[in-house]
């Protein structure tokens, strides 16, 4: 089973929104980074205000939203901006999660750059929208769409 | 009885992951090939009793005299005469790889085929017929996937086989009728000396005399037939092939394979793999930069963020070791162990964490194929500015040691683009400025993201710097245009955990060789300088940060800075001994509240960029003279990295007071 064109805009759907999500919260990051945005939305998101973090947000958004036109003709190699986003998503998941557990083990040795850490302080947009990039998992790992 | 297995095959086709099969990690030993900078690696390994000596040759996708790695290669298997020599042939790559299969065969070795990588060439819909190939080529075939260790015992119990089997299989590799005649018209010379045809192979020698091997000319020399074999190479072939013998004699082997897989291959209908996926992106020409940024900038978040903890505990265990020394009662002696060696030796030893991190995040990319692909997205942009593609690879191991990556540009043909590659390359941060980084960025933004984030910065800063300082050197000093550059990408796969194990302590390692010479020389005269004369006010290295600060002055350093500075020049870690030792405190976070009180963050922001720039170490300094052959550029390279520092440095003082920055 190929990739038809059906197939193809669910997944160009699929793929907008999370390409947008990302994107969109990469813009909120350096907005607050940049002392722009606070408020009660940048805490319900854990904003952390790191900028860099925010462009990297925005890349991997933007990887998403690449693929989006030749998904929706039902052109496989669409599928090839879903995977390397789902990749670059996961490699931030992968990354804020060693962070957390690396923090957590400076906390329970009780060393002093650690003493005032909560988990709560490393979770970030990087973190939880991975969550959302399930579906994208599915779609790169369903071997008969690329065939 | 021991046996010798030499392994051989072209770059990326699994040999080192084979190596490391074959023979365990602790058994491994790594030197250098004699006389040569190229690593040798060897190790023993058993199988059903019997003891084997394993030896890595250098990847290779020929066995001509031009390239070292291909004469090292050559000269092991005709001088040492290996038992087996174990030919790794990447399965989804044969038709190339065989090539080196037919020279090895030409070599009369004992050889055995690693077909490797089948998974992959089956993913790519190829079917081999390897009982056929193997009766064809006349020596015994394995399938393996070494990644996954498959094939790997049959792959032993064929090694053992061969190495016991008394008579070499000399399959002939029959060229057409007119270079079979040109063949044997000089091997019916060569045999007339006994002296030749007791230590080659004849028909080698022949085929590599019809070519024009240089260093194969040189070893008949004095032969009795010297010159008959002259005359017979010069007159009779030119004019009867009218084409460069090396030429006929490629397109006859690549001839060969093609009649070979004739029989023996078949290729199904292309299927879509992985890695024209990932291609897609990774090379895409606007998406592929940032991509590598964005993976660049996590390996920098990891290196910094999650080796902190790991730090503090390699620090706590430094300074409950340094607590036994206390008890000393000679207050010189005590000082010496306690301030010289485990105040500041130790404290280097602290960076071992992010090191090691670093290298283990750069071998992921490195073993999953991806590093390759950032070389060929940087080579557009690199061309631009007028850097050739192959300058890359010495740029991107200079994230490691600016020391190899010289040494590396030998890969570079152009005089003219490798010279332009060791001039920008000390710009490259190696892992010995990391520990600075670590230390500053540290004291200023603790353990959240912007210290990683500077850490990161420091690497693009010398990323562009170099690439700025070609475009300007390829404008003056060294004027035209890079040659082109073809590119080979191997396929993705996903790395093995001991794999990226092996890769890092490899790396690593240099780190903590480092330690106990010019880390432990540079802690004693650090330690003595600052102590002595013992009792004063004033040491000599407060003398010498003295005579240095008005220069400073104006990038915000102190005198303590400036005296540090002076000392990186041995190795660029000792900057970090040398704060441990001005400011006379002990542990991390003290010696971080330290550099906080003493500097503003811009300062230290412009310190971590002077570190950065400023002139290489004194190894580095050495391999630049070896690699240029002048002191010329030696001093070139001292003196645009001090001016770039300082006029870097400046800019971001005076660019980020303007900004409101302090």
């Amino acid at each position: 089973m190929g990739l038809n064109k059906s197939l193809g805009q669910v997944v160009a759907t699929y793929s907008t929104l999370i390409g947008l999500l990302y994107a969109f919260l990469g813009f909120m990051e350096i907005l607050t980074g940049l002392g722009l945005s606070g408020g009660i939305l940048s805490k319900i998101l854990f904003m952390k205000g790191d900028m860099i973090a925010g462009a990297v947000l925005i890349t991997t958004g933007v990887v998403y939203l690449a693929g989006v036109g030749s998904l929706s003709r039902g052109e496989r190699e669409g599928l090839s901006f879903v995977v390397v986003g789902v990749l670059l998503s996961t490699v931030i998941f992968a990354l804020y999660l060693s962070i957390m557990g690396a923090n957590a083990l400076g906390y329970i040795l009780g060393f002093e750059d650690w003493v005032d850490w909560t988990w709560i302080d490393d979770v970030n947009p990087g973190l939880w929208l991975w969550f959302l990039t399930i579906p994208g998992i599915y779609i790169s790992l369903k071997r008969e769409w690329r065939e | 009885m021991v046996y010798t297995v030499a392994l051989i095959g072209n770059p990326n086709v699994g040999k080192s992951v084979i190596f490391n099969n074959l023979v365990p990690g602790a058994r491994q030993h790594v030197g250098n090939w004699p006389g040569k900078t190229v690593e040798k690696k060897e190790g023993r390994f058993h199988h059903k009793g019997v003891e084997f000596n394993a030896v890595d040759l250098p990847g290779c996708y020929s066995l001509t005299a031009r390239a070292v790695d291909e004469l090292i290669a050559r000269d092991f298997i005709v001088e040492e005469k290996p038992d087996v020599v174990v030919d790794i042939v990447d399965a989804s790559n044969i038709e190339r790889n065989l090539y080196l299969t037919l020279l090895l065969l030409e070599l009369e070795a004992n050889v055995v085929i690693a077909l490797n990588m089948y998974d992959i060439a089956e993913e790519k819909g190829y079917r081999i017929d390897v009982e056929k190939l193997s009766e064809q080529l006349g020596v015994p075939i394995v399938p393996t996937v070494a990644i996954r260790k498959q094939g790997m015992e049959e792959l032993k119990d064929v090694i053992l086989q061969t190495a016991e089997r008394k008579v070499v299989r000399k399959t002939k590799i029959t060229y057409p009728k007119e270079i079979e005649t040109a063949i044997n018209s000089i091997t019916q010379i060569i045999q007339k000396d006994e002296r030749l045809t007791r230590k080659y192979p004849v028909r080698w020698l022949a085929i590599r005399l019809l070519e024009g091997d240089e260093e194969v000319l040189e070893k008949i020399k004095g032969s009795k037939c010297e010159g008959e074999l002259t005359k017979a190479i010069s007159t009779d072939l030119r004019e009867r092939l009218g084409e460069d013998p090396e030429i006929v004699l490629a397109e006859a082997r690549y001839g060969i394979i093609s009649n070979l897989l004739r029989t023996t291959l078949v290729k199904g209908a292309k299927k879509w793999t992985i890695t024209d996926m990932l291609d897609k992106v990774f090379l895409h020409k606007a998406l592929g930069i940032p991509v590598f940024l964005v993976l660049m900038w996590a390996t920098f978040q990891f290196t910094f963020i999650v080796s902190a903890p790991f730090m503090s505990i390699i620090e706590a265990i430094i300074a409950w070791v340094g607590s036994l020394f206390e008890a000393i009662p000679n207050e010189i002696l005590r000082s010496f162990f306690v301030d010289g060696i485990f105040g500041g030796l130790g404290f280097v030893m602290t960076f071992i964490a992010p090191i090691f991190f670093l290298f283990f995040a750069l071998s992921i990319l490195e073993d999953s194929g991806y590093l390759a692909r950032a070389a060929f997205v940087m080579d557009r942009l690199m061309f631009k500015l007028g850097l050739h593609g192959k300058s890359f690879i010495p740029m991107l191991l200079g994230f490691g040691c600016n020391l190899p990556a010289i040494m590396a540009t030998r890969t570079i043909e152009d005089e003219k683009d490798r010279l332009l590659t060791i001039l920008i390359n000390p710009l490259m941060s190696c892992s010995a400025r990391l520990p600075v980084y670590v230390l500053v960025a540290g004291a200023f933004w603790g353990t959240t993201m912007y210290a990683g984030t500077a850490v990161w910065g420091m690497y693009i800063l010398g990323i562009v710097l170099a690439i700025l300082m070609a475009f300007f050197f390829r404008r003056t000093l060294l004027k035209g245009k890079p040659a082109p550059f073809i590119m080979e990408l191997p396929l993705y796969r996903v790395p093995t955990f001991h794999g990226i194990v092996i890769h890092m302590w490899e790396r690593g390692v240099v780190f903590l060789k480092k330690a106990g010479t010019y880390l432990l020389g540079g802690a004693i005269t650090l330690w003595f300088l600052s102590s002595f004369p013992w009792g004063s006010e004033q040491s000599y290295v407060y003398l010498l940060g003295n005579l240095l600060s008005p220069i400073f002055k104006p990038l915000g350093f102190g005198w303590e800075l400036s005296a540090s500075l002076i000392f990186a020049f041995m190795a660029k870690e000792i900057v970090v001994e040398a704060l441990g030792l001005i400011y006379a405190v002990e542990g991390e976070t003290a010696i971080k509240a330290a550099l906080a009180s003493s500097i503003t963050p811009l300062s230290g922001l412009a310190f971590m960029s002077f570190v950065l720039i400023y002139i290489p170490c004194l190894a580095t300094i050495g391999v630049i003279k070896q690699e240029t052959g002048s002191w010329k550029w030696v001093f070139l390279t001292v003196l645009y990295e001090l001016i770039l520092a300082y006029v870097v440095a400046l800019m971001i003082v005076v660019v980020g007071r303007m900004l409101g920055f302090s």
